[in-house]
């Protein structure tokens, strides 16, 4: 058989050189496949560190609300209708609109006896929406506000599938004329927020000033960690209950009458 | 701060979020209620608003405003209870 | 090993044809994907009583698929079954394949999927979603080295390190799969810990039967031969994986059944749910598991192929109507928050819900479908992976081999 000399382009068909390429290129695959999860839990945990909270928000204080559902009346939504004014809801209710808070009715199916609340989302001490989100979004703030980063939000909607009090909306569609107070935008998700930005202002949520404004003074908010104030005052007073605590979440809202 | 408004940004926001600390140089708020245009309104509605202005040239899709308003507050009297 | 593997050839109108239909389907996804992508989700069936709808449904299967097709790899590897050696290297590229396209639709699904760097740079060590990361990743990786270590002359001493690698990961894949669902307190069709194993039962039985509707159709079209020697083993495996599967679904029913709180979720599914009953009763446990256990036991049944064929297809079938029960059913259900009494709100509360999918969710369902049928159409042509022949006298050939080199 003649000996061919190799030339640059026959050195590429030999089979060496073609296992030669694969068997780096697997293994450079393999590397790449496997170095993004070395490197990035160096990162990741350097952004954990980073992520360490500085004033403003203090652990010292625990924000809750306590609902007393006797002064509830079944008709009324000025809650609702608050919590939408202020954080620019569209207040519809489609099934793909965002809902922050709603007025539940309940009924005794034994006796027909009816009562009427609002739900909005729990302020849980152990929140399951925070333990199942994949990038931290969905976190607790250390006064206890629960709370989605929609910067770090990528609308996985593992929280809304998590949460026991369906307390979360994912925003379906493109948003416009957002409340410069309440950024909100298409593909993350959102709750109640207690009116973050209006308690660090010293004020009370929309849903709260409103109910007290109309006289009924259904819901009430406060410092559940300082004993001088009234909600504490209340909780440590009155039978109150959270919503399925057999779960034992520890939330941030309690109620009274149901 | 052509340079470096996105770290700027990006630490502030994390400070106000998960801090709580909203004073005035840490409020995205603060920094439209200023650099909003007189004619638009915006930081963003017209191509010679302010963030526009560099965003339009650069042709980099501005992410913020899906999410932000990016209009400043219109001060109505606001009924509050304080607490 | 010492198996001489080769390229399946192309060139023929058939095999034209068939890329042109994967590519079609591609394309079509694609646009449905954009559409979702500009218009937001709510152009899809899902909405915030039904969060996870039909993509979430074909992305499951693709991840539970993905590492059940590595068993057979797994047996001839790992557990010395050196029958299957010869398809070892198809398992292996089914199952990187597989769980590729299952993850991508996952991510394409997400409300941003341009921030899915942030889930990479942000970990949160509680969320099972955050550990998919590095299993996915890992267990891409470690069957990638196990099918580099097959192909590549004298690097054999790595098999065992890779396939031992990949065993583990394939295990924590699926046991995070399940526990996707089975970490969820807040509703009555997930809250168990039976879903890991379960899913892993249920990912031996699909991704064996996708492995051999793969097998018989790549012989097929290139005519390798393919033996009844080996076929009858694999109807035996699936028999067994099939009823592993079954197992763990019928206790995980019983269980909710017996428990008075959940029982109100099981009268639903078993009974009062609409189609998920149906699908239930019709789709997974008619079609899905005893139409095939029947198919593949009885002996008089047709040949040994057509059996084979059909069963496979209604494994298959029956894993999207399972899916479909478990991951909607589930969502249809309304949450129990005040047991004992009846609910209603403006947020369809105390209500089931109904979800209807919608084009472009199932435009996304044949993203995913048309992606991995190219990726394995492609890498079947460009890279060696199946033998000339697996007919009987090769298997025996094969097996002797072995045995003479063990001995």
């Amino acid at each position: 058989m003649k000996r061919q000399n190799l030339t640059p382009s026959d050195a590429a068909d030999t089979p060496s050189s073609r296992r030669g390429f694969l068997a780096v290129a697997a293994a450079g695959m393999t590397g790449i496949l496997l170095a993004p999860g070395v490197r990035l839990i160096e990162i990741a945990q350097a952004a954990a560190a980073g992520d360490a909270v500085s004033a403003g928000a203090s652990s010292k204080v625990r924000w809750g609300m306590l609902i007393d559902s006797t002064k509830c009346s079944a008709g009324c939504t000025d809650c609702v209708t608050a919590c939408n004014t202020e954080n620019g809801l569209s207040g519809g209710t489609l099934p793909t609109d965002s809902q922050w808070i709603r007025k539940i009715e309940i009924k005794e199916v034994r006796s027909g006896r009816t009562q009427s609340f609002p739900m909005m989302c729990q302020h849980c001490a152990e929140p399951p929406c925070v333990d199942v989100c994949p990038t931290g979004a969905s976190f607790k703030r250390a006064d206890g506000i629960v709370l989605v980063d929609r910067h770090r939000c990528i609308g996985c909607r593992y929280c809304l599938m998590a949460c026991p009090y369906k307390a979360r909306s994912f925003v379906h569609e493109p948003l416009t004329h957002q409340k410069p107070d309440v950024p909100r935008g298409m593909g993350t998700a959102e709750a109640c927020n207690l009116c973050v930005y209006r308690v660090d202002r010293g004020e009370q949520p929309a849903c709260v000033a409103a109910c007290a404004a109309a006289g009924h003074a259904a819901i009430l908010f406060g410092d559940l960690n300082d004993p001088a104030s009234e909600i504490a005052q209340r909780v440590a007073s009155y039978p109150t209950r959270q919503i399925r605590e057999n779960l034992n979440l520890d939330t941030g809202v309690r109620y009274i009458g149901i | 701060m052509r340079r470096n408004h996105m770290k700027l940004l990006m630490h502030q926001r994390d400070d106000t979020l998960r801090g709580g600390i909203r004073t005035g140089k840490y409020s995205l708020k603060a920094c439209i209620a200023c650099h909003a245009s007189q004619t638009s309104q915006s930081v963003t509605a017209e191509p010679t608003n302010f963030c526009q202005s560099c965003h339009s040239y650069a042709a980099v899709k501005i992410d913020c405003f899906e999410c932000h308003a990016n209009k400043p507050a219109v001060n109505t009297a606001l009924q509050q209870v304080k607490p | 090993m010492n198996i001489v593997l080769y390229k399946l050839q192309g060139g023929s109108r058939g095999h034209y044809q068939l890329l042109a239909g994967l590519a079609l389907m591609l394309v079509l996804g694609v646009s449905a994907l954009l559409y979702i992508e500009h218009h937001g989700h709510i152009v899809t069936g899902m909405n915030n009583q039904f969060v996870w709808g039909l993509p979430d449904v074909f992305s499951i299967f693709l991840m539970l698929s993905g590492p059940g097709a590595l068993s057979v790899a797994l047996l001839a590897s790992v557990f010395g079954k050196v029958e299957y050696e010869p398809v070892a290297p198809l398992s292996g590229l089914l199952a990187i394949a597989m769980v590729f396209t299952g993850l991508m639709l996952l991510m394409l699904d997400l409300g941003r999927p341009d921030r899915a760097s942030e889930a990479m740079l942000h970990f949160n060590p509680k969320s099972v979603l955050s550990w998919n990361l590095y299993l996915y990743s890992g267990f891409m990786g470690f069957v990638a080295a196990y099918l580099w270590s097959l192909m590549e002359p004298g690097m054999r001493r790595f098999t065992p390190w890779a396939i031992g690698l990949a065993f583990a990961w394939r295990i924590g894949l699926t046991t995070g799969t399940g526990s996707i669902y089975g970490f969820q307190v807040a509703r009555q069709g997930f809250d168990s810990a039976i879903f890991a194993p379960m899913y892993i039962a249920l990912s031996l039985s699909y991704g064996l039967a996708v492995f051999v509707l793969v097998l018989l159709l790549a012989c097929r079209s290139n005519s390798i031969a393919l033996g009844d020697a080996l076929m009858a083993r694999l109807a035996r495996l699936q028999v067994i994986f099939i009823g592993v599967g079954l197992y763990f679904i019928l206790i995980h029913h019983m269980t909710n059944y017996y428990f008075t709180k959940n029982r109100d979720f099981e009268l639903f599914i078993l009974f009062d749910g609409g189609i998920y009953t149906m699908l239930f009763w019709f789709g997974q446990i008619l079609l899905g598991t005893l139409v095939p256990l029947a198919l593949l036991l009885h002996p008089r049944i047709a040949q040994m192929r057509a059996r084979m064929v059909a069963s496979v297809v209604l494994v298959v079938l029956g894993a999207f109507a399972q899916l479909y029960v478990t991951i909607l059913g589930g969502q249809a259900q309304p949450l129990p928050l005040f047991p004992g009494r009846q609910v209603s709100s403006s947020f369809y509360d105390g209500i089931v819900n109904s979800y209807t999918p919608s084009l472009p969710e199932w435009g996304l369902g044949l993203l995913g479908l048309g992606l991995l049928g190219l990726i394995v159409t492609l890498a079947l042509r460009l890279i060696a992976f199946l033998p000339q022949r697996l007919d009987d006298a090769a298997l025996q050939k094969h097996l002797a081999k072995q045995a003479l080199a063990a001995s």
